[in-house]
């Protein structure tokens, strides 16, 4: 059994120092995760599929909560449906959305574990999702909701499905592991990796860092930690940033940079690791004509 | 010398009396009364929409499982159907069940003018201007009445509450941010953090039709009414208020005639009139006090607002002359109500009946 280790604790010890969190439900059953490439677009928090109550994570103050999807007032019908913001220490701001309504309460102040009832049934699908993200109101940014909360077992090692090394000049794509050989010049490296966890195995979701190295070198690295906006545009990755717009490729697919091949030899590996610090390596030796 | 005094003395009041009429006179005050138009029975109204559009524009109105259209004369209305969300405009109209589905915009004749395949959010319409806003309330998209993307911009945080004028579009965020935008290309024009509260937050915001005023309610401890005008490229704090409300949800800010803000208050409605910087406190009625508003709407030529007030399925609409006369107030009580103002008609709809009426202002 392989629990969340030492890398995550280091990295969600630098976001938010002696912080804890619980869980806002008791479902495991999460739809899309953090980073998730929804059609080229990052989701930025947790998709739950549960019918179970929803709690707060910690104890807090109610910042700002809307319960009237069609109200005039904000000019714009509420894709969060119902749902309520509580500020916590550390200015961090847990979002609790699609619930089935959301009262207006005595008091501002809420306590750890406060029921903040269930989630709505959608329309079309019937399903009961929880929204739940994280917002870091210091560093203006979303984090990724694991690195806080408390841990789930996870023994699965992500899945690197495909590398395309994609030509510069337009020309077909080159699939390692398929092709051994490739012209010189510029290419554009795609991946294409899933990742599933033990508590339900059927749910794909998103590693958390992705490293290629050429030769033995690191040659590029993303790391799926936090979200956050500059001019306009989103950027992901706390420590180098990149616009999601250039990573997330519509077809799933995510971009880890160029590499610019010259003749000869090279080995390219490319390293995957989960939340939990499971790995997985895949390598290819190329020959560059 | 004693006829220099009398004239003297008749002299002196009569100037009094002259400097009186001339600087503290008022004006008798206009006579206003109320003039209705029509009330159509709902349930009445076929469902096929409005048969031919009327030629001076059509109303539209959403009561409980209605919707439709119907000609501002009270003629040719009729029912659409829905399925799931409607969003509408005088012009448009999208039924909308969720993002994964395509959807088709359609003008109040049923006539479709486009389908959009992939959808990036929520749409909603601004100014007749059709938008889409992320399934997490993040991201802004532009689209034309042909179903063409034209922008799309990404708030800081989540967004609170959008306010379209002319050329410029207002939005808030819950980390207490205000952005002011090109409505054409999605530009960034100005931003701004009101800060001096506890807690930042922007409850609400609104732009002035002219596009030179923003009103908005933000923060917790001290709440704070700020309204911003425009000063070359940029904005400056033209009136700052501390409330005594702390709200934590939406509230009501809007603008009228580019000349009035009204915004929401405990029990009441703020008014400031923004030439002469002059508040007022306007009291709801007591019987109404604990009512919340649902809607304001405000004529565009006279000083007439209505004020819809909601307690469940009690309501009551409450006209106001700027600032703080009340012409009346009407309860009723309905399922599903909703206000609307076209020019200088008030629009009011409930479960089975819509009704027209203005308010004629003569000496």
């Amino acid at each position: 059994m392989k629990r969340w280790g030492f890398f995550l604790l280091l990295v969600s010890g630098m976001l938010f120092p002696l912080f804890s969190i619980e869980w806002p439900t008791d479902s495991r059953t999460i739809r899309r995760s953090f980073g998730m490439n929804g059609g080229g677009r990052f989701f930025g928090g947790f998709e739950f599929t549960t019918e179970s109550p929803i709690y707060t994570i910690d104890a807090g103050e109610v910042l700002f909560f809307d319960n009237d999807f069609y109200t005039p007032i904000r000019g714009f019908p509420s894709p969060l449906q119902n749902w309520i913001a509580i500020e916590h220490q550390e200015a961090l701001i847990s979002i609790y959305g699609k619930l089935e309504g959301v009262s207006e309460r005595a008091s501002a102040l809420i306590d750890k574990g406060t029921p903040l009832g269930i989630p709505r049934k959608q329309r079309g699908t019937g399903e009961r999702l929880l929204y739940f993200s994280l917002y870091d109101r210091e560093n203006k940014q979303w984090v990724h909701p694991a690195l806080l909360l408390p841990s789930y077992e996870d023994t699965k090692a992500p899945l690197i499905r495909q590398v395309q090394l994609v030509p510069r000049d337009g020309t077909a794509a080159v699939v390692l592991g398929r092709t051994r050989t490739c012209k010189q010049g510029t290419y554009q490296i795609y991946l294409d990796v899933i990742d599933t966890f033990d508590a339900n195995p059927s749910i794909t979701t998103v590693p958390f860092t992705y490293q290629c190295f050429v030769n033995g070198i690191e040659h590029s690295r993303l790391q799926v930690d936090t979200l956050y906006v500059k001019e306009g545009k989103l950027l992901m990755g706390k420590q180098k940033s990149f616009p999601v717009e250039q990573v997330y490729r519509k077809d799933g697919l995510l971009y880890l940079g160029d590499i610019q091949l010259t003749r000869g030899k090279v080995k390219i590996e490319f390293l995957v690791t989960d939340l939990a610090g499971n790995q997985r390596t895949s390598t290819f030796d190329l020959m560059v004509e | 010398m004693q006829k220099k005094n009398i004239v003297g003395y008749s002299v002196i009041p009569l100037f009094v009396i002259f400097l009186y009429i001339l600087l503290a006179s008022q004006p008798i005050p206009e006579e206003v009364s109320l003039a209705p138009h029509w009330i159509v029975d709902l349930t009445a109204l076929s469902a096929q929409g409005p048969e031919t559009p009327p030629s001076q524009g059509v109303v539209p109105f959403k009561s409980g499982s209605f919707f439709g259209y119907i000609g501002v004369d009270g003629k040719g209305g009729g029912l659409l159907p829905m399925n799931g969300a409607v969003t509408y405009s005088r012009n448009w109209w999208i039924d909308f069940v969720d993002p994964s589905r395509p959807i088709t915009l359609r003008n109040p004749s049923r006539t479709i003018q486009t389908t959009i395949e992939q959808v990036p959010g929520y749409p909603f319409f601004l100014e007749d201007r059709l938008f889409f806003i992320d399934e997490e309330q993040r991201s802004l998209f532009r689209y034309t009445e042909e179903g063409k993307f034209l922008w799309s911009y990404t708030f800081p945080g989540i967004c609170t509450g959008l306010s379209s004028g002319t050329n410029r579009l207002v939005a808030g965020t819950l980390e207490g941010l205000l952005v002011v935008l090109d409505v054409t290309n999605g530009k960034e024009l100005y931003r701004f953090e009101p800060g001096g509260s506890r807690r930042s937050l922007i409850l609400s915001s609104a732009i002035s039709k002219n596009d030179t005023y923003i009103a908005l309610v933000a923060g917790l401890e001290p709440q704070r009414f700020l309204v911003l005008e425009q000063f070359k490229n940029t904005y400056k704090v033209l009136y700052h208020r501390y409330l005594s409300s702390n709200y934590r949800r939406p509230v009501w800010c809007t603008i009228v005639k580019d000349e009035w803000v009204l915004y929401e208050q405990p029990e009441g409605i703020g008014i400031l009139h923004l030439f002469s910087k002059k508040f007022w406190f306007l009291s709801f009625p007591e019987k109404y006090r604990s009512y919340r508003i649902k809607k304001i709407g405000g004529t565009e030529q006279q000083g007439i607002v209505g004020v819809l007030l909601s307690q469940e399925k009690n309501h009551a609409l409450l006209t106001i002359r700027l600032p703080d006369t009340i012409l009346g107030i009407a309860p009723y009580e309905a399922g599903e109500t909703d206000l609307t103002t076209v020019q200088d008609t008030f629009y009011l709809s409930s479960d089975t009946r819509f009704i027209s009426f203005s308010f004629i202002e003569g000496r």
